[in-house]
């Protein structure tokens, strides 16, 4: 550094200078409507039906900066998630998925810019200013709440975001219309836990960006033979396919000393198809059968080290 | 009912292949992949028997070209069309060649040619020479092939066979054969399952309407996955299946049991509806036995679909006409329950007709 000011931790590590761009608290986001369901597979009813469920809160805030979001719980036994993060304008939204139905207890949403996306309180004339070299664009204003982290690190949830040990698959040779799901694709026992000291179930909030998705699917083919005298076959074959299918988002849940990494479901759905050779009502269809699309193939996509903070909410209030 | 039949030696029966009589299909089992025509192989006491048609065939009835080719033994310069062969792969010496019967000329040639006898009657030579259509295996616009085939054990010649398939109308042989009864046991509509015999397709029709096949991705039904075209009116007559039904067949909670209908409270299980946009609806239940059936026609004022005979039948062997046995009971293969039909048909929300639906065999 040439000239002007510089802050160091105990580390040594820069924290304030002329040119690293605080984050200032600009204000708690708005909370607007929610969308609560898939607690269970959506169209089954019948064994294994039963999901987390999710709730999706939708919250505003207008700042010429783009904001960083951190997830204030209150209720700190949920999971959460920002899924969604857009802007129109200066208005921006962000989408926070929390595990459960509960519209009860949302989550509050602290948002930070930099300093000179932040207009200059009025009355506020004392404090210290950084600027950058340009000698009149801001990287630290004291009056405006920069952000002080308490802790941080990287975490990654499991790839499985399935409860049953195994991924799920497809299976051939059950009885004609069996469809009876085997497969538990709840989530609440799939998580990395991470230590950390720094966090509490009071104050603590935290910001980590939701990016691993998966989807997966258990399918069941059904067939059945029945003995029938047919030209070069000698048999009326009968087909049905049960599938279940849900999709996750990766989520994140604090608890005292540690940052947990794992996954909500998002959205969930069951297929069937039941067929045999005949239609009309002499019964059944063509041999053909189908389960309609899936939405994904199968699989855990963008799973990797996502760097988290936290910090503490109660600074900010 | 024989469906069809393979001569040899003057007339001789080499195999015949009986439907709704037991087992006489001789094992074989449908392979889609194996072959573009002969979509099967057969397990037999000498090894697995595969079936490859020939380029030429292949060409003919479908159209396309194929760089697969076969190899004949001691070709007949007579045969006009090669069909193809069927052989084993464990070794084991034995194989046929079919080839198209163009008519008696040629079929004496090819008798004489391997030294072979000739395989037919007279009254099954004539059927040959003048409505070849009646006992051919495979069509293609309005041309018919009749199959012939030459048996060779160890490399020499054994029989001279030839294949009748024999139809009940067009290139179709009937299987299922469907009734829908009303007004006290009159027909009110009526039709067949047939195979296709030339393109090995299932044929769907009655006097009234033709059915054809529908999937999910079409946004079809996970049940009823079928709709009806009617032949006066071209008009499409759709079918769903119930939440019940469907819960019962597939654990499957969507649908609808058509709470907002005139429906009879007698009823236990509505299965389904079907519909003619502006002009009719009729919703389905399980004809458990003629007490609900009576019911049903004294709530809707209408008379019972049967008369003393099927109601007898109904109560007595409900297996008998069953669209189909689904396991109503959940409890499970071989408990199945035979699943009786009726319905009733709405016009402008009033109900105008009470159907039974009954399904046999063939020719019962």
């Amino acid at each position: 550094m040439a000239y002007g000011f510089e802050a160091k931790n105990d580390s040594g590590k820069v924290i304030i200078n002329d040119t690293i761009e605080n984050l200032h608290f600009i204000g708690k986001a708005t909370r607007g409507s929610s969308d609560s369901g898939q607690s269970t597979i959506s169209g089954y009813s019948g064994s294994n039906s039963t999901l987390d469920g999710r709730c999706i809160w939708t919250y505003t805030i207008t700042s010429a900066g783009t904001p960083v979001a951190f997830i204030k719980p209150v209720d700190y036994a949920r999971w959460h998630g920002i899924i969604k993060q857009s802007v129109s304008s200066t208005t921006w939204t962000f989408q926070v998925m929390v595990s459960g139905t509960s519209t009860s207890n949302p989550p509050e949403i602290y948002c930070f810019v930099n300093a000179d996306s932040i207009a200059v309180p009025s009355g506020e004339t004392h404090g210290m200013l950084v600027f950058k070299s340009d000698g009149s664009s801001k990287t630290f204003d004291s009056r405006r709440q920069p952000l002080a982290i308490t802790g941080g690190a990287s975490a990654v949830p499991p790839t499985d975001p399935t409860n049953s040990s195994g991924l799920p698959g497809t299976t051939t040779g059950h009885a004609w219309n069996y469809a009876t799901n085997d497969h538990d694709f709840r989530s609440s026992n799939r998580y990395t836990a991470y230590s950390d000291s720094n966090i509490n179930t009071s104050n603590t909030m935290f910001s980590c960006p939701s990016i691993a998705q998966a989807v997966y699917k258990r399918q069941m083919h059904g067939y059945k033979c029945s003995d029938f005298t047919w030209w070069k076959s000698g048999c009326q074959a009968h087909n049905s396919t049960a599938a279940w299918w849900v999709m996750y988002r990766g989520a994140y849940r604090l608890r005292a000393g540690n940052f947990d990494a794992g996954w909500t479901n998002y959205a969930g759905g069951y297929q069937f198809s039941s067929s045999y050779e005949s239609a009309g009502w002499f019964g059944g269809s063509t041999n053909n059968y189908s389960t309609g699309s899936m939405p994904y193939t199968a699989k855990t996509i963008n799973l990797q080290s996502n760097a988290y903070i936290v910090a503490d909410s109660s600074r900010y209030n | 009912m024989i469906r069809e039949k393979v001569f040899i030696n003057g007339g001789a029966t080499y195999k015949e292949n009986r439907v709704f009589e037991g087992n006489s299909v001789d094992n074989y089992v449908t392979d889609l992949d194996t072959d573009p025509i002969f979509t099967f192989y057969q397990n037999t006491d000498n090894g697995k028997k595969e079936y490859r048609s020939s380029t030429e065939f292949r060409s003919w009835l479908l159209g396309y070209d194929s760089v697969h080719t076969l190899d004949y033994n001691n070709v007949c310069p007579d045969i006009t069309l090669w069909l193809g062969k069927s052989y084993f792969l464990n070794g084991y010496t034995e194989e046929d060649c079919y080839f198209r019967v163009d008519d008696s000329v040629l079929l004496n040639k090819v008798a004489t040619y391997y030294g072979l006898p000739y395989p037919i009657t007279s009254e099954v030579e004539t059927i040959l020479d003048n409505t070849p259509e009646t006992i051919s295996a495979y069509e293609k616009d309005s041309e018919h092939i009749v199959v012939g085939s030459i048996k060779y054990l160890n490399g020499s010649p054994t029989h001279l066979k030839f294949y009748c398939i024999y139809k009940d109308e067009d290139n179709l042989q009937k299987y299922e054969h469907g009734k829908v009864y009303a007004n006290q046991g009159q027909v009110v509509e009526e039709g067949y399952k047939y195979l296709n015999t030339s393109t090995d397709s299932l044929v769907f029709k009655t006097n009234k309407q033709t059915y054809r096949a529908t999937t999910m991705d079409n946004g079809g039904d996970p049940i009823t996955q079928w709709e009806g075209v009617i032949t006066a009116t071209s008009k499409i007559e759709k079918y769903e299946s119930s939440k019940a039904i469907r819960m019962i067949v597939g654990n499957l909670s969507t649908g609808s049991n058509y709470e907002d209908r005139d429906r009879c409270p007698s009823v236990n299980l509505w299965v389904g509806r079907s519909w003619i946009e502006e002009e009719e609806e009729t919703l389905y239940f399980y004809a458990e036995n003629s007490t609900m059936v009576d019911a049903v026609a004294s709530y809707y004022s209408l008379p019972q679909p049967y008369d003393a005979t099927l109601k007898q039948q109904l109560n007595d062997n409900p297996e008998s006409m069953r669209f189909k046995s689904y396991d109503i009971n959940n409890a499970g293969e071989g408990n199945f329950v035979p699943l009786n039909i009726a319905g009733i048909v709405f016009k402008n929300n009033v109900a105008t007709e009470f159907k039974l639906y009954e399904n046999r065999r063939w020719n019962e």
